[in-house]
């Protein structure tokens, strides 16, 4: 339903959809429609231009042009539905089944589809009239194999990806036969593509109808199809110079609009292009802010997104130079975006609307995208959740530590690499020197999360943001992330803003604490304090609700 | 307690495929030499780190994957005698609840329609609809009528518990069922499976990474490691006298909320040597 209405939010596919309409009236509505029988042979008035009485002209046999466009609507239209009807019939459930059982039916069959890939579409589409005989639906009935084949191939590597997620692992459990899962589970969650790509090959389709009648293996020489106008016409252009142009028209317009239906479907259904949002932030309004001897002082802080409610709101705290400062909430209470706006990183269309960050004495709201991009290294790091999708998976390790090193601090390549082996060294990899050539994903989750730090460090930052930095990890390996971070701040006097939802972990390695709760900080106080006598009756709840292992 | 178990694990191997040549495969073993039981009503609650074979063990049980060696026994039935197709029996004994709440409802289907697929692969003379179901997890009625994709985490968990529940099962097995939940939702949805073993006499088989939500619903306890289950007992016993170096490891890597635990903690682990002293 979403994606109907987000299509009709598409001007270009509206103007496709009623191209289309248009057609398939035509094609039905033809005897009506069209002006003359379109083969009533008129010997006097050959080769017409357009007028009044032949809107379009006449051809070499005084055939009335437009007539022949309209009865040309039936034979392109279905030629493209039998076509890739057809195809959707034979390809879908096989690759359905090829994708859902895999095994040796996915190996013996992947083979065929590869060697039947291996034919042009043309080339089988002549194969078969050989065979067959010629005419329009045994020409088409090559072209269908190829896309048979095609959606087959499409259809397997989606139920690949879906078979594994757990609603069929349910459906299965609960007993469900294997045509229920795979027709009524399965199918209808890789529609989608299907459909997008059926409407591409109606256009395709269209295509090659135009191109095997052109060629004079389609329709029969009597009926009107647009790519048989096409093929007659090139005898006579040099004395009816209109003659080729409303059939190519035909084709192009109706191969254009089936392909952009197809983008349309595409965007419609990834919810891709959707229309720009209007919102123009309100400029920042600053708070003014009396001075703190804190090297992080937020004050006021809001971020609000448009048409949301404001998702941060009135947040102000203090971190000291050396302080491992904690912000504890539940998803959805705002302390990530609190992170991202500290780092000039919020995701548009979110904009901070007032409050004021200084770092160091330095007022960051306001500043511009390229000042506030040349603070992100050398006076806030940032690491996140998920150690391997904040690292490169195609680069080293190596290349992406001195990249920090080279921008910032201008090192030479020789000089950058002795040093990311140092970072590493820092940060408890071993083997240091070796593994700047290894890839992300040859290292572990605590190993990766170590190598972020390192990066982070780099730069050598004055405040570290951690946004919940060991939840994806093992808790041994926590164990060990938690216990570096705590070593960082002891050797080189980091500050660091940790963001977690785990109570557990601010216990363990913060010295002050903030809960947030939605878009509040609801209670802020140093960490004995928090954990023995908790002021707001939230924080008792989320203390009694992770209490498990001591209580 | 009854004398006969309701689940028997005897030596459970599973191993996966890592890799083939043209004529052999390169296997791996997931799960080695595991062997515990599940009482009737009770909650057996496997705990271990990424990779230590707990869901692989879930996942066998299920008849998801096929054991490579040991004796699966439900009720005193052997399940490596079933053959390649399940009964329908089994099916509706034994149900399921994963981690991802989202991923695990087909987000093409309303919730009424999740339930009613489900209420009618286990049809035999059971009384209970939809509406029933949703009272039974505690969801308004009116939540049928919603995609998954419009509910709230902790909604699409009780949506998945109900879906389990509309076959009647004797066994739900929880493959990491709250772990993608925030701590106070953890805790209703946890106080929900209590609340549905009491009334319906559940055994469930919980695993989880989450040390302290695996006390808090387990009877029995069975670490994993490495794909072998290195300690069970009784759930306070096993937390409160470790026995095995691997168990104690864990129960001091997960933090606890309370400084002064976890100074305590930290000050031993930066100071081994004096731990082995005291040890010794």
């Amino acid at each position: 339903m979403i994606t109907v209405s987000r299509l009709l939010r598409q001007p270009a596919t509206l103007v496709c959809l009623a191209f289309l309409l248009l057609l398939v009236v035509a094609a039905v509505a033809a005897p009506w429609l069209a002006p003359y029988d379109p083969s009533a042979v008129n010997v006097t008035g050959r080769l017409e231009g357009p007028s009044a009485a032949h809107w379009l002209g006449t051809d070499e046999l005084g055939r009335d042009q437009l007539s022949r466009l309209i009865y040309g609507t039936r034979i392109a239209l279905r030629a493209s539905v039998q076509a890739v009807g057809l195809a959707l019939v034979l390809g879908v459930p096989a690759g359905l089944v090829i994708g859902y059982f895999g095994g040796w039916w996915d190996r013996v069959a992947m083979r065929v589809v590869d060697a039947v890939s291996s034919i042009p579409a043309l080339l089988l589409a002549f194969g078969v009239i050989a065979l067959l005989g010629r005419g329009l639906t045994n020409a088409m009935l090559g072209v269908s194999v190829i896309f048979a084949i095609q959606l087959l191939r499409l259809t397997r590597g989606m139920v690949l990806a879906e078979r594994e997620l757990p609603y069929v692992d349910a459906a299965r459990v609960l007993g469900l036969s294997a045509p229920r899962i795979m027709f009524g589970q399965i199918l209808p969650n890789v529609a989608g593509p299907l459909i997008v790509q059926s409407s591409i090959y109606l256009g395709f389709a269209q295509l090659f109808e135009a191109m095997l009648s052109f060629l004079g293996l389609g329709v029969d020489v009597g009926d009107a199809s647009w790519g048989q106008m096409l093929d007659r016409s090139r005898a006579y252009v040099g004395d009816q110079p209109w003659l080729p142009v409303f059939p190519g028209l035909a084709i192009m317009l109706t191969v254009l609009a089936f392909n952009l239906i197809g983008d349309g479907l595409r965007d419609a259904m990834s919810g891709a292009r959707a229309p720009a949002p209007t919102w123009k932030p309100p400029p920042v309004r600053l708070v003014p802010a009396e001075p703190t001897r804190a090297l992080l002082s937020v004050r006021s802080l809001t971020v609000a997104f448009p048409g949301a409610a404001t998702v941060v709101e009135d947040v102000s705290f203090d971190i000291a130079e050396g302080e491992v400062f904690g912000l504890v909430g539940e998803s959805g209470s705002g302390k990530t975006m609190t992170a991202l706006a500290l780092a000039g990183l919020l995701p548009p269309p979110g904009a901070v609307t007032q409050g004021s960050v200084r770092l160091a004495g330095r007022e960051l709201l306001g500043l511009p995208d390229h000042e506030l991009a040349a603070l992100r290294g050398p006076e806030i790091g940032m690491i996140f959740q998920d150690p391997q999708s904040a690292l490169s998976p195609v680069h080293t390790i190596g290349r992406q530590l001195i990249e920090p090193l080279r921008t910032h601090e201008g090192l030479s390549r020789r000089a950058a690499l002795d040093r990311a082996a140092e970072l590493l060294t820092l940060v408890g990899v071993p083997d240091a020197r070796r593994r700047l050539g290894d890839h992300p994903h040859q290292f572990s989750g605590g190993m990766a999360q170590r190598v972020v730090i390192a990066r982070a460090l780099a730069a050598g930052p004055r405040l570290l943001i951690a946004d919940e930095p060991t939840t994806a990890l093992d808790v041994t390996v926590q164990c060990q992330v938690l216990d570096l971070l705590l070593d960082l701040r002891e050797r080189f006097g980091m500050t660091i803003l940790l963001i977690t939802h785990d109570l557990g972990v601010v216990a363990d390695v913060c010295d002050r604490v903030a809960v947030m709760r939605a878009g509040r900080i609801v209670e802020q106080a140093p960490v004995g304090g928090l954990f023995t006598t908790p002021e707001h009756p939230y924080t008792a709840a989320l203390l009694a609700a992770s209490g498990g292992a001591h209580a | 307690m009854p004398d006969r178990p309701l689940l028997r694990v005897e030596n459970l191997r599973v191993s996966y495929e890592m890799g083939r040549t043209l004529w052999k495969a390169r296997r791996f073993d997931a799960v080695k030499d595991v062997s515990f039981t599940v009482a009737a009503g009770e909650t057996f609650g496997l705990v271990g780190e990424s990779g230590s074979g707990k869901s692989t063990t879930g996942r066998a049980v299920l008849r998801l994957v096929r054991p490579a060696a040991g004796t699966i026994e439900f009720d005193g039935h052997d399940l490596g005698a079933f053959g390649p197709r399940t009964p329908r029996w089994y099916r509706q004994a034994v149900q399921v609840v994963f981690q991802d709440p989202l991923a695990s409802l087909n987000p093409r289907h309303l919730v009424a329609k999740t339930l009613t697929l489900a209420l009618r692969a286990g049809n035999d003379g059971g009384t209970g609809g939809v509406d029933e179901l949703l009272d039974q997890v505690g969801l308004a009625r009116e939540l049928g009528g919603r995609y998954p994709a419009e509910l709230s985490g902790g909604q699409r968990q009780r949506v998945a518990i109900a879906r389990a529940l509309a076959v009647r099962p004797r066994l739900v097995i929880c493959d990491e069922a709250v772990s993608a939940l925030d701590v106070s939702t953890q805790s209703q949805i946890i106080e929900l499976l209590l609340k549905l073993q009491r009334e319906l006499s559940l055994s469930l088989l919980f695993i989880s990474h989450d040390l302290a939500v695996v006390r808090r619903i387990s009877h029995q306890v069975g670490v994993m490691h490495l794909g072998s289950l290195v300690e069970q007992g009784g759930a306070e016993e096993v937390y409160r006298r470790p026995r095995h170096a691997y168990t104690r490891m864990l129960l001091d890597s997960a933090p606890v909320p309370d400084p002064v635990v976890q100074r305590e903690r930290r000050a031993r682990r930066r100071a081994p040597q004096e731990l082995t002293e005291e040890e010794a």
